[in-house]
């Protein structure tokens, strides 16, 4: 490799390790993350076997999956989880002892399956609420399902320049992510106010309640405390309360959300071969227990941003669609 | 003038009379001068009222009919009104106690009460937690007797447990007649598939559901059915004074459907009372027209009928003259108009001659057909308005009234004689008889039918015994009244 290229990553990493320190300030509600190894540049070793796990046959997942298999070239094989989790675990438990190969579980079913290879490095991905599961372990990482915060709050001030309370509610686990959220917001002179409930009834009272102090809601994909009444039920009373909402499906801006971001299967796929390759020659897989994406898939809703008196800057016009 | 104790009941016979149909009894008070008329009421009712009768008991059956179903319809509309209502409150009691199951602090049921006060049917509302058996929070009308609820059993619990099918089970329980008591349990749902980002409204990868509570309510809804109940008293009263004008309206319907029906009893009673002089109408309804007409055709048969058996009863069946009765009839009409005119009459009684041996020797038929020529004769020779008569066998009568003089008389006797004593011919024979014929005038007063009529028959005896063929004159001047003096030949 050449010595140009290797400062270049080094410097990357180093970065990131930076806006991760910003992201997480030390108070005593959050505890410190433990010190994350830094990783040297090191030679691009073999490329080992890797199996994909894929829970289901989503779109969601199955690109992540195609890209992966793609990238990989002839190492990577996928495997769709069809069976109950015994018999998931039970299909897994003959792979148990390879140490030649290495996992990539995708969704949470598959993640679980996974979690009995204790000793096999395993990189999970699109998976929301690893934190209820105890999925974190050295040798068991993974990619953020959520895409870019930084750019979602970028996009959000560009569409509403007046916007400057933003609302979120999810279950509870997700202190991290919040923190980074409201970072990520902080740089783009919003204030994230979030809201930790447990069930969808809650979420709809604390939707309601938190309505009088924001000026727009971020969804977040937390199955744990949504359900479809409930998600029919805010985006309604978002409308008739002309709430802007950042949503985390297409689906959703049919039923009045302003924009969606979701992360790119492409770059989730190459974030996770990096987390692979990173943990060649390693027994743990270096680096942060999540990985955060740097890109996101954005869909604005050229109705919703009219109905809310909404000017969608010239930039931001390929992004439009009608809903 | 003041009527008399007949005339009055005369007037009430009549009055009776007309109310055919009725049976009753007249009383007749002298002092003050009074009739009671006493009706039968054993006798046959009126059409009229029966129908009216049958109408009116229908109207009542209908009557009570509806009350009936209007409280039963009220019952049950208000019993489905409260279980829907039940349930809407259900759904907004589950909302609003979610701060509640959210804190677990009791006084974050605030805002439910203050809803709760808005709907007086809401008598008291437990929350219970998911075990189903410990209150967490609790509301309670003041002032209402309601009782406790009993411990939600473990089958209950069991019961609204039940998620199998993605919708609440509530549980609905009556007691008494205005009291409900609804149970809940308290869902919450979550998505079950983490892959939300490809998540759809219309494909729902399904929801995990789980029970955090359950919802107590009693409903104590006495007020709204004391209000129905009012309504349908006042609801009830109208429709009685409806139905009673339509009673009325109907009495006059039925009455005015049946007056062509009741026009017919007078005729009726008439006819039954003997009279056949009667015309019934046949305008109107065709089926009382068709009545009309054969009551009339009846009627008419009758006055037939009647007319052939008066004929039978004054004539005589062989030669169609009148008979003895009539003769005495109109002899009694004859000497009292005689009385009042002064005009003279006379009886002449007229026995053939000869009859008897014609009868032997050419039979009865010959007889009979001797006789019926004679009569002709006898016609063709008196006068108009004289009475001809045959009393029996070959005996003949003739009543000579408004007579100018006994001259006129005995001219036409004379002619009599003369015509009867013309030869007749019966089959290839001819026969000859001839008249004896006594003639008794009215002399005076006393003389009455039977008497000149006796005299008559008297003087006509004369007249055979002085060689027949000729009349005799009665005289009142003898005792016997035989005069050999006065007899035409």
């Amino acid at each position: 490799m050449p010595p140009l290229r290797m400062c270049c990553r080094l410097a990357i990493v180093i970065m990131a390790l930076i806006l991760q320190s910003c992201a997480e300030p030390k108070t005593g509600l959050n505890p410190p993350l433990p010190p994350q190894p830094v990783i040297a540049a090191l030679p691009s070793p073999a490329i080992k076997d890797v199996v994909i796990l894929v829970s289901e046959n989503i779109p969601a997942y199955s690109k992540v999956a195609k890209m992966l298999a793609k990238q990989l070239a002839g190492h990577g094989s996928i495997r769709y989880l069809k069976g109950s989790q015994l018999e998931n675990i039970k299909m897994l438990a003959a792979n148990k002892d390879d140490g030649n190969k290495q996992f990539v579980s995708i969704g949470l079913n598959a993640t679980l399956a996974a979690k009995t290879l204790t000793n096999r490095q395993v990189v999970f991905c699109q998976v929301f609420n690893y934190q209820d599961y105890d999925l974190l372990t050295p040798k068991h990482k993974g990619v953020s399902i959520m895409p870019s915060m930084s750019k979602t709050f970028s996009t959000w001030r560009a569409l509403a320049p007046g916007t400057a309370d933003i609302g979120v509610i999810s279950g509870p686990g997700f202190e991290d992510m919040m923190q980074l959220a409201k970072t990520a917001a902080k740089l783009n002179g919003i204030t994230l106010h979030h809201k930790t409930v447990n069930s969808d009834k809650e979420y709809q009272y604390a939707f309601k309640q938190m309505a009088d102090k924001v000026q727009g809601f971020w969804l977040i994909p937390d199955n744990r405390v949504l359900s479809g009444n409930i998600l029919r039920d805010v985006m309604t009373f978002s409308i008739h309360n002309s709430k802007q909402v950042a949503v985390f499906s297409d689906e959703l801006l049919s039923l009045g959300g302003l924009f969606s971001t979701t992360s790119d299967p492409q770059e989730v796929a190459q974030e996770v071969l990096r987390r692979l390759k990173q943990a060649q020659n390693t027994e743990i897989i270096p680096g942060p227990d999540i990985a955060y994406p740097d890109k996101s898939i954005l869909r604005i809703n050229s109705v919703m941003a009219k109905l809310l008196n909404l000017e969608i800057p010239a930039q931001y016009k390929k992004y439009e669609n009608a809903f | 003038m003041p009527f008399s104790a007949a005339q009055f009941r005369e007037a009430a016979k009549s009055f009776l009379h007309r109310l055919s149909g009725l049976r009753g009894k007249i009383e007749y008070h002298k002092f003050p001068q009074t009739i009671f008329l006493r009706f039968d009421r054993s006798g046959p009712k009126s059409l009229a009222n029966r129908i009216l009768m049958l109408q009116f008991f229908w109207m009542l059956f209908i009557y009570f009919l509806v009350i009936a179903a209007l409280w039963l319809a009220s019952e049950l509309v208000i019993e489905n009104s409260v279980r829907h209502q039940g349930e809407s409150w259900i759904t907004k009691l589950d909302e609003l106690g979610i701060p509640l199951y959210a804190t677990n602090n009791p006084a974050k049921l605030k805002q439910a009460i203050s809803y709760l006060h808005n709907f007086p049917e809401i008598a008291r509302v437990k929350y219970l937690d998911e075990s189903g058996t410990n209150v967490i929070a609790e509301y309670s009308r003041k002032n209402n007797p309601i009782d406790d609820f009993p411990p939600l059993s473990e089958s209950v619990i069991e019961k609204l447990s039940g998620i199998e099918v993605e919708q609440k089970t509530l549980l609905f329980e009556k007691s008494g007649t205005s009291l409900m008591h609804i149970s809940a349990p308290i869902w919450v749902k979550s998505i079950s598939s983490d892959g939300m980002t490809d998540y759809s409204l219309d494909k729902p990868s399904g929801e995990k559901i789980e029970i955090i509570g359950f919802i107590e309510l009693a409903l104590d809804y006495s007020n709204t059915t004391s209000d129905l109940n009012h309504n349908i008293f006042y609801a009830s009263m109208i429709i009685a004074v409806m139905m009673l004008i339509a009673s009325f309206v109907l009495r006059i319907m039925v009455h005015w459907a049946l007056k062509p029906l009741s026009e017919l009893e007078e005729p009726l009673t008439r006819l039954a009372n003997g009279e056949t002089d009667i015309t019934v109408s046949t305008s109107g309804d065709k089926e009382i027209a068709r009545i009309g007409v054969a009551l009339n055709t009846t009627i008419s048969a009758l006055k037939d009928r009647d007319e052939a058996l008066r004929q039978m009863a004054d004539h005589d069946a062989l030669t169609g003259i009148p008979n003895r009765r009539v003769l005495a009839d109109r002899l009694k009409q004859a000497i009292a108009q005689a009385h009042r005119t002064g005009k003279l009459l006379s009886v002449c009684y007229i026995d053939l001659d000869g009859f008897k041996q014609v009868n032997d020797q050419f039979g009865h038929a010959a007889g009979d057909q001797l006789l019926i020529e004679i009569t002709r004769r006898l016609q063709e020779t008196v006068r108009s308005g004289d009475t001809l008569a045959r009393l029996g066998g070959d005996e003949f009568a003739v009543l000579f009234n408004d007579l100018a003089s006994e001259n006129e008389c005995l001219q036409i006797l004379d002619r009599v004689l003369e015509m009867v004593a013309k030869p007749i011919i019966i089959g290839n024979d001819k026969v000859t008889v001839s008249a004896s014929i006594g003639v008794a005038f009215r002399c005076s007063d006393k003389d009455d039918g039977d008497t000149l009529l006796r005299h008559a028959d008297q003087a006509m005896y004369v007249s055979k015994q002085t060689g027949k063929c000729r009349y005799h004159r009665y005289d009142h001047t003898t005792e016997s009244g035989i005069s050999l003096t006065q007899v035409g030949t």
